[in-house]
């Protein structure tokens, strides 16, 4: 029987060694470069991301790369297509992001724009194979996140700084924050059995304004706010604040309005 | 080059977003490490975050907007395959083009027109086109794919910068081309009508 071998990623890493697909998607791909075109298309049918026949996304980005060298227009489409719903699903959805805030006057324009930049990518793979593609095999949702976020950097920039929110240096929260902040734990929201209350606690937290969301994503991580230790990564200097008050500030506000989206604490239950 | 910075924090990005992990460690590594991209590294973080809480939620994928990036990436296939079409000038050393010039009998001007692809390759006569193949040592379907991209600067005028100009509005026809490079009038008519 004729061996098929799965081309190694050529993109390295910046201490020089090469990336490397994830183990599953290198046995799941040792496996699929040894089925018909008819068998694969069969295998995209399958959305159950469970079934043992699940093509992964970053198989498919291996697939399509592969077809570099055909004119079978059929089979490339429907890579192509299924390869793009994959984009969009693991893009934001619209509908979740903040209204007449910066995301969502992005939301759309970045997911077209995330879904162009990657179709300029693929075709400029297959005129002249080279390894900006490489990300997308070792982890799918995560490049296609990275290429949101810099597809989008410096409009959001710009837009972030008609951010107001309360939070000076030296100032308490105010008394209908404090009162609304209560106790919520961000982490045990996002671990709910339920996945419509997971979409809503991401839904708030996305639609915080920035400076409040990046509190809790590195509380999220653990990190102190403050720390006489100087060699303490702490949130304080992340932030490049004077105060950890602020970083206090920006916490109880965020959380106040989670609470207040997901309808916790809220006067009008 | 403008563009590096960007393309730097692209693959910066890039990196952390197919980290294995993203625990404090990887987060922490990052941050010290590329401090002026502090605020996108932990965007992208809580981002990655959660991607991963609502994985499992599926929605309907808008079909039509799938639909037209697949449009688009055949439209533009062709005119980029053009593009990377072989350059059959690029092998050929400047005295072979005077020879070449020389054996056309035209001003080097129009070998310029071929060369940047400012001339619209339908509206030049076969005759003319096998011979300047044969000059090139091309043939004439690589010559012909080569003149189908879009107009460019030639390597002699290019630029630097990522950003450098276009050739100017789109392309010319072979007789416009002939009377810009002041062709005489009878060469031009021969050129144009070889069977005259």
């Amino acid at each position: 029987m004729q061996t098929r071998k799965v081309e190694r990623l050529t993109k390295r890493k910046r201490d020089g060694t090469p990336y490397a697909r994830r183990g599953e998607v290198e046995v799941a791909l040792t496996s699929l470069v040894y089925l018909s075109r008819e068998e694969i298309l069969e295998r995209l049918k399958v959305r159950d991301p469970t079934s043992p026949n699940h093509v992964q996304s970053e198989c498919i980005v291996y697939l399509i790369r592969a077809t570099r060298n055909d004119n079978e227009e059929r089979y490339f489409n429907e890579l192509y297509r299924e390869l793009m719903r994959r984009l969009a699903s693991a893009l934001p959805r619209i509908e979740g992001e903040r209204a007449g805030g910066p995301e969502n006057v992005d939301g759309a324009d970045a997911r077209d724009r995330v879904r162009d930049i990657f179709r300029v990518r693929l075709m400029e793979d297959r005129a002249a194979p080279g390894s900006a593609l490489d990300y997308f095999e070792v982890m799918f949702s995560g490049a296609v996140a990275a290429l949101r976020k810099t597809s989008m950097g410096r409009a959001l920039r710009q837009m972030a700084r008609r951010d107001a929110i309360d939070d000076e240096e030296s100032g308490d929260p105010s008394i209908a924050v404090e009162k609304a902040v209560g106790s919520l734990d961000v982490q045990q929201e996002l671990l709910s059995d339920d996945p419509n209350y997971r979409f809503k606690v991401a839904k708030a937290i996305r639609t915080l304004p920035d400076k409040q969301r990046r509190v809790i994503e590195m509380l999220l991580q653990d990190m102190p706010i403050d720390s006489i230790d100087d060699d303490v990564l702490t949130i304080r200097k992340v932030l490049g604040v004077k105060s950890e008050k602020t970083v206090r500030n920006r916490r109880d506000a965020a959380i106040a309005t989670v609470r207040a989206q997901l309808g916790i604490g809220s006067r009008n239950d | 080059m403008t563009d590096q910075p960007h393309h730097d924090a692209e693959e910066i990005l890039m990196a952390f977003a197919v980290e294995p992990e993203h625990d404090r460690g990887t987060l922490e590594r990052y941050l010290r490490l590329h401090p002026e991209l502090a605020e996108d590294l932990i965007d992208l973080s809580m981002e990655l975050r959660l991607q991963r809480a609502t994985a499992d939620i599926s929605a309907p994928v808008d079909e039509a907007w799938v639909e037209a990036s697949l449009a688009d990436f055949h439209a533009a296939a062709p005119a980029r395959a053009a593009a990377q079409a072989a350059d059959p000038f690029a092998a050929v050393a400047s005295d072979e083009l005077v020879t070449l010039r020389r054996s056309l009998n035209v001003p080097s001007s129009v070998i310029q027109g071929f060369r940047s692809r400012t001339v619209d390759i339908a509206t030049v006569p076969a005759g003319f086109l096998a011979d300047l193949a044969r000059g090139l040592r091309t043939g004439v379907d690589e010559l012909s794919a080569f003149l189908a991209g879009p107009p460019r600067l030639t390597p002699s005028l290019s630029y630097k910068s990522g950003h450098a100009p276009s050739a100017d509005g789109g392309k010319v026809t072979f007789e416009a081309l002939l009377e810009q490079c002041r062709v005489p009038e009878d060469r031009r008519r021969q050129l144009l009508n070889p069977r005259d």
